[in-house]
């Protein structure tokens, strides 16, 4: 992109009511559901275009969430039953009990029909090695290292092959898991590596709420070879508007990013997405013009929300969505 | 044969998972026929103390958020793991304690032909976890907590719980930077007046450097997770009050080898004699699903009676 601030969204959406009832209703076809799945695909892609978005995708519609799903399509994995999140939410946590090897491509279907119908940048996401391992029990690799580095090799690099093949030109390895053991950075960083070697697209990698910050990724950004890292800092920050340090004291990390020597992509969190209440659009401004001052190089900071929006409801969501859109382009006008 | 327990928060079963999400009317009652399988189960793996399995503590702090000058804060990661606890806010003077924690047990469901085994957050950790927006400094705030747990511990003791585990991850998290006179000074605070067992669980973090002056507080033992800690680096110690093992991993689903941890224990506790000697899992066991957590406690129980120690 050459314009400053372009504009994306993260990845998953939260699927319309009736999809949900339709899916859940045995009474109904696979073909069926499937066309009801496309109707929903289509109807996120368009209203993600609507809004103005320069980079698009499907809002995750088809799949059940960003680790049970692609856990299904993996073998060596075996569902050992639900872990608790927090409170009542648990999630379906896997047990490793054989060499991890890739099946099929379980992402090109919905990438197809979204390339099929949007005319916007496409950016696929894809659960990382990292989280993938992290978030699952080891009962065969002799240590983390080996298991996440086959999970790289063995099955997200030749997934993120297929999609190249089929025309994929930018591809997100979500992993929320990045910085939640301080210690094991390095094996998050091969593992990027490995997923990228010999790809021929832009590669980026979203971390969210993984800890610390992201003082533990700085080291590692020049190692890493991804043309951006898309992170959450809007829940982190305060709403009063400005671009002092103080005011966007949520952002403090980037100089740490840029101290590093850092000058690659930045996808900056604009919106919290765990809040219903709705960011000003001169908020949203502030914090993108904050980052370009502290980063140097306003094409270069992608505005988005800090995560997924799949737990607010899709009128929320969609208007977040805007006001990053607005935000970013208050923000070209007073650079301007 | 050496003694053996499993304390912290149990995970529910896929039954109750349901339940507690539909908030069904009957949760109460459900809550508490889970628990009493829990409970038979240790009983069925011949632990030495039984405890409550603690289905209905959201996390460790939880129940503590009705005691006066505490609110509910946001949700923080616990540690390294992939669960979150809902951080205490501290905003006015401590007050309104002393039977949070007997009154969130359901001792009534614990057989009297067992000795009953209870398990709360160490001062340390419970202020290092939560947030001080009252006390002038971190040494009152942690004081101030530690005086909560003393009178909590006061109130198990007279409740005939023969045994009290302080949880103290932050201590072994930290343990490169963590001042072990403030910690030493705060947990003899919680022993003091208490007539039950103390013992000190030390889990999520190496502590082989700090075992040494951990040794000093004047506690009835430490309990000492052996995934995060090496036991060779321990092993050299005399240790002159109890010592339980974390042996079993409860961090993962793949089952322990009986007989090579048993021996692993057993060589151990010949040279670090210690005046008594337990096995336990290496943290709650609320990191596994229900049927792996089932399956951990009965592992437990067999490597226990394994182990040889006079």
């Amino acid at each position: 992109m050459t314009r400053p601030f372009p504009t994306q969204e993260i990845g998953s959406l939260k699927k319309p009511e009736w999809l949900l009832e339709l899916v859940r209703n045995k009474n109904i076809s696979d073909t069926d559901k499937n066309k009801a799945r496309n109707d929903a695909a289509y109807l996120n892609i368009k209203t993600l275009e609507d809004i103005g978005l320069d980079v698009v995708y499907d809002g995750e519609v088809r799949r059940v969430e960003m680790y049970e799903y692609p856990v299904r399509y993996i073998d060596g994995f075996e569902f050992a039953g639900l872990v608790r999140s927090w409170d009542n939410k648990y999630y379906k946590k896997a047990r490793c009990v054989s060499k991890v090897t890739y099946k099929t491509d379980f992402h090109l279907d919905e990438f197809k029909f979204v390339k099929e119908n949007s005319n916007r940048t496409v950016k696929v996401p894809v659960t990382g090695p990292y989280t993938l391992a992290d978030w699952s029990y080891n009962e065969f690799y002799r240590n983390k290292q080996e298991f996440v580095l086959d999970l790289a090799r063995n099955v997200v690099r030749p997934l993120i092959q297929d999609l190249v093949k089929h025309g994929a030109q930018v591809i997100q390895i979500d992993e929320p898991a990045a910085t939640t053991h301080p210690a094991e950075m390095k094996i998050f960083a091969d593992a990027i590596n490995e997923c990228a070697k010999g790809i021929n697209a832009k590669i980026t990698v979203h971390a969210c709420y993984s800890g610390n910050e992201y003082q533990a990724l700085v080291p590692y950004t020049l190692e890493i070879k991804a043309a951006q890292f898309a992170l959450e800092f809007a829940n982190r920050d305060s709403w009063k508007l400005g671009v002092s340090d103080d005011v966007r004291n949520g952002y403090s990390v980037l100089k740490a990013f840029r101290e590093h020597g850092y000058n690659g992509e930045i996808g900056l969190g604009v919106v919290d997405v765990h809040v219903d209440d709705l960011e000003p659009v001169e908020l949203v401004r502030d914090r993108l013009l904050y980052a370009a001052k502290v980063l140097g190089e306003p094409t270069k900071v992608y505005a988005n929300p800090d995560c997924g929006l799949r737990t607010r409801t899709r009128s929320v969501a969609f208007e977040k969505l805007r006001r990053v859109v607005k935000g970013a382009e208050l923000a070209r006008q007073a650079l301007n | 044969m050496i003694k053996s327990y499993a304390l912290g928060i149990y995970p529910r079963s896929p039954k109750l998972i349901t339940a507690t999400r539909k908030n069904d009317k009957k949760l109460p009652t459900m809550f508490q026929a889970e628990k009493k399988k829990l409970v038979k189960e240790q009983q069925k793996a011949k632990l030495s103390y039984i405890c409550d399995p603690l289905l209905d503590w959201n996390d460790m702090f939880r129940p503590f958020a009705d005691v006066r000058g505490m609110r509910l804060g946001a949700l923080s990661r616990f540690f390294e793991t992939n669960t979150f606890y809902r951080k205490l806010i501290v905003d006015d003077q401590l007050n309104g304690y002393g039977s949070v924690v007997k009154s969130n047990l359901a001792l009534s469901l614990l057989s009297k032909k067992n000795d009953i085994a209870a398990c709360m957050p160490d001062p340390y950790t419970f202020a290092d976890l939560n947030e001080n927006k009252f006390y002038k400094d971190h040494a009152d705030y942690l004081f101030a907590i530690a005086d909560m747990l003393s009178k909590e511990a006061q109130t198990l003791a007279k409740a005939k719980v023969k045994f009290i585990q302080l949880n103290a991850p932050s201590v072994a998290y930290k343990a490169d930077s963590v001042d072990i006179s403030l910690v030493k000074d705060a947990i003899e605070r919680v022993k003091r007046n208490t007539k039950s067992k103390v013992y000190l669980h030390l889990y999520f973090g190496n502590i082989s450097k700090i075992f040494s002056k951990l040794l000093d507080i004047k506690i009835d033992g430490l309990n000492v997770d052996l995934s995060t800690t090496d036991l060779n680096s321990i092993v050299g110690y005399k240790v002159d009050k109890g010592l339980c093992l974390g042996a079993v991993d409860a961090m993962n689903t793949k089952m322990d080898d009986v007989k090579g941890t048993a021996k692993t224990i057993s060589d151990a506790l010949d040279k670090m004699n210690p005046k008594e000697a337990y096995i336990s899992t290496t943290c709650d066991l609320e990191f596994l699903p229900y049927e792996f957590a089932a399956k951990k406690l009965s592992r437990l129980g067999i490597i226990a009676r394994s182990v040889i120690y006079d």
